[in-house]
């Protein structure tokens, strides 16, 4: 896998200029801390490299479309819809659907037993693991986390640990927003510090 | 030099109503009451080409997403109701004298109406959204409300042909003095629009460009208007 | 081309879904339309008119209504959960969303229709010799219209302020030559009428150009 190339990477939105020329590197298994203060720019930029929103110039390389996983403030899961019947759509919406990868992916967000759960039923914290659960079966290559160690306990931060590890271990690069970095402890993580929209 | 246009204008909309009331002839049936087809037809033609310069403006903006565009758009569409109103206000004056009756279900003065609705509804939308996203949807609306008209005119045509009604709103036979009556009034509205237009365009600028000084100045947050 | 139409169908059936499991809103456009049903059958049935001629008019005026006050959580309802974002990390021709959601909400049409059809033939007591193919086209190619029309500015007016009365202002003029050719075409099917062929190319026409606008435009209408 290549490295994924952030250059000049810059956002307009009205008469606000929220990106100014970010250029970065993300390299395969790298995990990158985006950290700043609020109206830093953060959650743009990972809308910006998931391609929720047109970027005003820059490119991107090393991902197209379709490449970029994204777990936001809200889980983006039907409630409607049971937790593997929400897999089973997103897998089958990004093309990647195995029905085997389905059960695997299950285990790996520990909803094994909760997968004929609605939607509306699930915890924050379930609600949380099912996002990551639709991140895994759009198996991207770039994996995109805003602030996820929100609203979690302990045993959840842990969990997440666990499985950003895991995310790394097959060379997917993560990007995780966070406040606190002393949260991502033990990974070995870089940091890009954003402050104004440009990069520190 | 800013009183010259207005002064300009409003000479050339005398010599409109002098051409109107001394040049041409009187009408053999309807009288005085015709003199008023002169303005009703004119309104008419240019609210059209002012929904027109919407439907392009709109393609434009999608195109370039130049503010210019967009400021082109809102400023037609709202001098286009205006003619657009002025229609359908003439229209039941003239009714009302002629064939005794303030309405009549005439495809074009009904498809006049389905317009001035369509456009009404543009500026409504125009006022319920802020930002990007208001230039952007309200150019989506100006393209789809512009593709529509020929299916209205038709669709209304049809529809009298099957339910008709006994009079039909023309302005009679023409005579050379009386088409070139029409004429002159028809490019006296034409400069009101162009007047009009640049008129609200130059407002629209300038409301633009303040917001701008207030972002800079204060860090204002908020998109451009 | 093959999975632009899979996920059309995903979409679909997804939702589909989620009317089945949560049918509140469908019941509740299925009680208002009764309920103008009711209301026009109470008032018209003291008036010295046959129920044919006036039939087909109100029939389409409440099916318009009925659409129009329930397609407005078309694209909303999606924004529970953020929704609407997973669903745009996958979908790269943004048109894949107009046509999945024209598809369920025709669906969902139908069933009004379905169910409004009896109840009208009931309190209208319309007995003259029906038209049953002409009826049926009316009923698909109208509701394919109306859907279309519904689902292109309820994709426009969802983030608008004044949403819920947004929609109607901005459909009504525009549906206008469907109506029209609507009303046409079903009281030729009701009874005895006059010429409906050119009524029904006009419906035609509408449905292409309002399928067709929707999926050019359509890449603006949900850009971020």
């Amino acid at each position: 896998m290549d490295a994924i190339k952030l250059h000049a990477i810059s956002k307009t939105i009205g008469y606000r200029r929220i990106l100014h020329g970010i250029t970065y590197t993300v390299e395969p298994g790298q995990l990158v801390a985006v950290t700043g203060p609020n109206g830093a720019g953060k959650t743009t930029l990972l809308k910006v490299l998931a391609g929720l929103m047109p970027k005003t110039s820059g490119t991107i390389t090393g991902v197209g479309f379709g490449d970029v996983g994204f777990v936001g403030h809200q889980p983006m899961v039907y409630t409607a819809l049971t937790v593997q019947e929400n897999l089973i759509f997103f897998a089958k919406l990004h093309d990647t659907y195995d029905a085997a990868k389905i059960v695997h992916v299950l285990r790996e967000i520990g909803l094994e037993a909760a997968a004929q759960l609605q939607g509306s039923m699930l915890s924050r914290g379930m609600l949380q693991r099912l996002a990551l659960g639709r991140l895994l079966v759009q198996n991207p290559r770039l994996c995109l986390l805003d602030e996820p160690f929100t609203g979690l306990d302990l045993a959840g931060q842990r969990w997440l640990i666990s499985f950003i590890g895991r995310l790394l271990a097959e060379h997917r690069p993560v990007m995780v927003v966070s406040h606190n970095v002393a949260e991502l402890h033990p990974l070995p993580y870089a940091e890009l510090r954003l402050k104004g929209g440009r990069q520190l | 030099m800013h009183w010259l246009q207005p002064l300009g204008l409003s000479l050339l909309m005398l010599t409109n109503l002098y051409v109107i009331f001394a040049y041409a002839p009187v009408e053999r049936t309807m009288g005085i009451i015709q003199k008023i087809f002169y303005f009703h037809v004119a309104s008419a033609w240019i609210g059209f080409l002012a929904f027109f310069v919407v439907f392009a403006a709109s393609i434009a903006y999608l195109r370039t997403r130049s503010a210019a565009h967009d400021r082109l758009a809102v400023a037609s569409a709202e001098i286009g109701t205006l003619f657009t109103t002025l229609v359908l206000v003439t229209g039941p004056l003239w009714a009302r004298p002629v064939w005794n009756t303030w309405w009549t279900w005439d495809a074009r003065l009904t498809s006049t109406l389905v317009m001035w609705f369509m456009y009404l509804a543009y500026i409504i939308l125009q006022h319920s959204l802020s930002g990007r996203t208001r230039a952007r949807l309200a150019a989506v609306y100006g393209i789809v409300a512009f593709s529509n008209v020929p299916l209205v005119f038709f669709s209304i045509r049809w529809w009298r042909s099957l339910h008709p009604v006994v009079i039909a709103t023309d302005g009679g036979g023409l005579t050379p003095p009386m088409v070139q009556t029409l004429l002159f009034s028809l490019a006296t509205f034409f400069v009101l629009y162009l007047y009009l237009l640049q008129y609200r365009l130059r407002v629209l600028t300038l409301a633009h460009q303040v917001s701008h000084v207030l972002h800079y100045t204060y860090g204002e947050e908020g998109d451009a208007p | 081309m093959n999975r632009y139409f899979g996920q059309i169908a995903l979409l679909v059936g997804k939702d589909l879904r989620e009317t089945v499991r949560r049918p509140a809103s469908l019941l509740a456009a299925l009680v208002f339309a009764v309920l103008l049903l009711f209301i026009f059958s109470l008032q018209l049935q003291a008036m010295p008119v046959r129920s044919q001629d006036w039939a087909a008019a109100f029939f389409w005026t409440i099916l318009l209504f009925a659409s129009f006050f329930t397609m407005n959580q078309s694209f909303a309802k999606e924004q529970e959960h953020d929704c609407h974002l997973g669903l745009l990390l996958a979908i790269e021709e943004k048109s894949v969303l107009f046509l999945a959601k024209a598809l369920s909400n025709f669906l969902l049409l139908l069933v009004l229709t379905a169910a409004i059809i009896p109840l009208s033939i009931i309190f209208w007591d319309l007995r003259g010799p029906l038209d049953v193919p002409l009826l049926l086209t009316a009923m698909v190619l109208g509701n394919l219209g109306l859907s279309c029309i519904a689902t292109l500015f309820a994709g426009i007016t969802w983030q608008a302020q004044e949403q819920p009365v947004l929609l109607p202002i901005l459909a009504l003029p525009i549906s206008i030559p469907l109506l029209l050719a609507l009303v046409e075409l079903t009281r030729a099917a009701l009874g005895p009428g006059g010429s409906w062929s050119p009524w029904l190319y006009m419906i035609a026409l509408f449905d292409v150009l309002f399928l067709m606008l929707p999926i050019l435009l359509f890449d603006f209408i949900l850009e971020v």
